[in-house]
Parts: C-alpha cells; sequence; structure tokens
C-alpha cells in the first residue's frame, strides 16, 4: 500500500486553509494566555523562602485578620450558658452522695472509741 | 511591526516570520528554519518550558497546535469546540508539565489531555461561545460559486468522518492531513504502527465510499 500517492485531499478541514490568519492568531491567543504561568514558572525556582513569605505577606494579614474575626463570631453565636457543675472541694468531693457516716467521721470517733466500736460503727463487725 | 501588535504577542518579529512561514508554507524559505525548530526535541523544549521560556513553549505549541485541533475534531466533530478544547490543552499541560514524567513523549501525553477533554466537552454538551477566533473565511479566487463549493466539500468531508470511529479519524487527519508518518502516529497515539496502517486503509475507504455517493457515483469512485 502506497501511502503518500493514496493520501486523500483533506484541506477544507483545516481552518488555515480558509484563513491563512488562522494559526498565527491561534499561536499568539496561546501564549497570551500562558504568559502569566510562564512568568511564575521564571520566578518560581529564584525565589527563596523568605521571598515567598514576604510575597505572602500582603493576602495573608488581612485575610488572618477577617479569619479571626470570623472566629470570634462564630464562638460567641454558639457560646453555652455555663458549665452543669460547680467547682467543689476533694473533701466534699469524697462525702458528697454517701450514705452514713462520711469516713473521717467514723475516723475521729475512733480516737475516743475502741477497735470494737469502731469496727461496729462501720458496719464491720458483728459480736 | 506596531508595539501594540508587539504586545499583543509575545514572540519577536524575526521568530514570527519564521513561524508564519512554517505553518503557511511547508515547501520554501523556511527550511532552514523549519529544520532549527526540528533539531530541538521535545524534551529539550518541555525542560526549557519548565523555566518559563516563552520562546520555547512556543515553538512546542507550533508543533503540537495543528494536531491537537485535529485530535479534538476527531473527538468533537465541531471545528469551534475542536479551537476551544486544543487552545485549552496547552494551558493545562503548561500547568500540570511537572506531570509529564517523560519529556520526550510530550506529543502522546498533549494529545492524551486533548483527547480527553474533548471528551469532557461532548460529555457534558456544553458550547462555549468565546472570543472569535473562527476562521474568516477569505473569499476564494472563483468567487461566491467557488466559495459555496468549498464550504460543501467541507461539509461533505465533515459528514464522512461522523461515521468513523474516533481513532480513525484520528489516524486519518493525523496522516493525511498533517502529515505525520505511520511510527510518529503509532507513537503519539500508542498504538502499534500496522494498527495505525489498518485504521488508515479502512478510514480512507469509508470516507471515499461516502464521498462518491454525496457526488452520485459509485460507493467505490474516488471522490476527491
Amino acid at each position: 500500500m502506497n501511502d503518500s500517492k493514496d493520501r486523500m485531499e483533506l484541506d477544507p478541514l483545516d481552518p488555515g486553509w480558509w484563513d491563512p490568519g488562522f494559526w498565527l492568531r491561534f499561536h499568539g491567543r496561546v501564549l497570551s494566555d500562558a504568559e502569566a504561568e510562564l512568568a511564575r514558572r521564571r520566578i518560581a525556582p529564584d525565589m527563596s523562602l523568605s521571598e515567598v513569605v514576604f510575597r505572602w505577606r500582603k493576602p495573608l494579614v488581612p485575610l488572618t485578620l477577617l479569619a479571626a474575626t470570623l472566629a470570634g463570631i462564630f464562638v460567641m453565636v454558639n457560646e453555652e450558658p455555663g458549665p452543669l457543675y460547680s467547682p467543689v472541694a476533694l473533701e466534699e468531693a469524697l462525702i458528697l452522695d454517701v450514705e452514713g457516716d462520711p469516713i473521717p467521721t467514723v475516723l475521729g470517733r475512733t480516737a475516743e472509741l475502741d477497735e470494737t466500736a469502731f469496727l461496729t460503727s462501720a458496719g464491720g463487725f458483728l459480736p | 511591526m506596531t508595539e501594540k501588535a508587539e504586545a499583543r504577542h509575545p514572540l519577536k518579529l524575526d521568530e514570527r516570520v519564521s513561524l508564519l512561514c512554517l505553518i503557511l508554507n511547508k515547501k520554501t524559505s523556511s527550511r532552514v528554519r523549519k529544520s532549527e525548530l526540528r533539531e530541538r526535541t521535545d524534551g529539550d523544549l518541555v525542560r526549557a518550558a519548565l523555566e518559563g521560556r516563552t520562546q520555547d513553549f512556543g515553538v512546542l505549541v507550533t508543533r503540537y497546535m495543528r494536531p491537537g485541533y485535529l485530535v479534538a475534531l476527531s473527538v468533537t466533530g465541531n471545528p469551534e469546540d475542536a479551537e476551544d478544547v486544543a487552545q485549552e490543552a496547552f494551558l493545562v499541560a503548561l500547568e500540570r508539565l511537572e506531570d509529564c514524567r517523560n519529556p520526550e513523549k510530550f506529543g502522546g501525553w498533549f494529545l492524551t489531555i486533548v483527547r480527553n477533554r474533548a471528551r469532557n466537552l461532548l460529555r457534558r454538551e456544553r458550547l462555549r461561545r468565546g472570543e472569535e477566533l473562527t476562521p474568516e473565511i477569505s473569499p476564494g479566487k472563483g468567487g461566491p460559486a467557488e466559495d459555496l463549493r468549498r464550504m460543501e466539500i467541507r461539509e461533505q468531508l465533515e459528514e464522512g468522518l461522523k461515521g468513523l470511529s474516533e481513532v480513525r479519524r484520528e489516524v486519518l487527519l493525523l496522516h493525511d492531513l498533517e502529515g505525520w508518518k505511520h511510527r510518529e502516529i503509532g507513537e503519539r497515539l500508542g498504538i502499534p504502527d500496522g494498527t495505525v496502517r489498518s485504521h488508515l486503509h479502512f478510514a480512507r475507504k469509508h470516507l471515499r465510499d461516502r464521498l462518491g455517493m454525496f457526488h452520485g457515483g459509485t460507493p467505490e469512485g474516488e471522490a476527491l
């Protein structure tokens, strides 16, 4: 098969056949649109970390302020009425909801009573 | 060349002239320039484009704008959509240039981007109307009658292509319109040379049959 000889005449499908300036304009458009990305690539490898930070400084400061303001508003709007518990001392916490005499009281009595009386009062000894 | 025009086109005057020669006149004085352009591999150009060199990226655009358009046309079947897709694909390719793992195979990678974007466009059935770049049909030497005849030929070709599979349309256009060899097409479309030949053979046969029908001849008639 001789492909060159059999080549079909498809030129009408080429926009450049109809409009000789088409491809030049197309090329110009692509390069024009690509210029920003090309410029970024030209700059990017030469930039140090401090330069990158410096470049971000201007947009970053107002953005940070805005974010902080929004966060503050959010916290204020969603603020709960307060904790459901109140602070208690450790000693108080030990006797809270405990039936019978609290241990410190029992211990306080032992100084005056003998061992039998202490165990009886604690409920652990039946004579 | 005015400053305004220079600003519109980032290439220098002599580069633009060589580009214009390359595009418009494949057989004349542009041979030297053309060979200069051809000497640089895709890999060289991609590496330069990665560093933001406009001129080198411009050579890549020159090299692949027509193939990109033809692949997009193969998928969409619509010249305006093909133009949009090809143009956008260059920008996408530039933005993702780091993803091109083998810069020497930029062509195949780029045409894949074109194909995917064209398919997405079809899927969404979205017609974008951007700044007009559509061909302004220049008056032919033969006057309005000749223009009408040319328009009819284009419509018949477009209609005939619709009956082909996507890959056969691509092979046919890249070979017979862009002038790529079987090996080049095979490399860039990722198919064996023999398959390219087969697709080309059947695509031509189908199109000739279709065009023969348009012209009222026998199905095997040589319409063009």
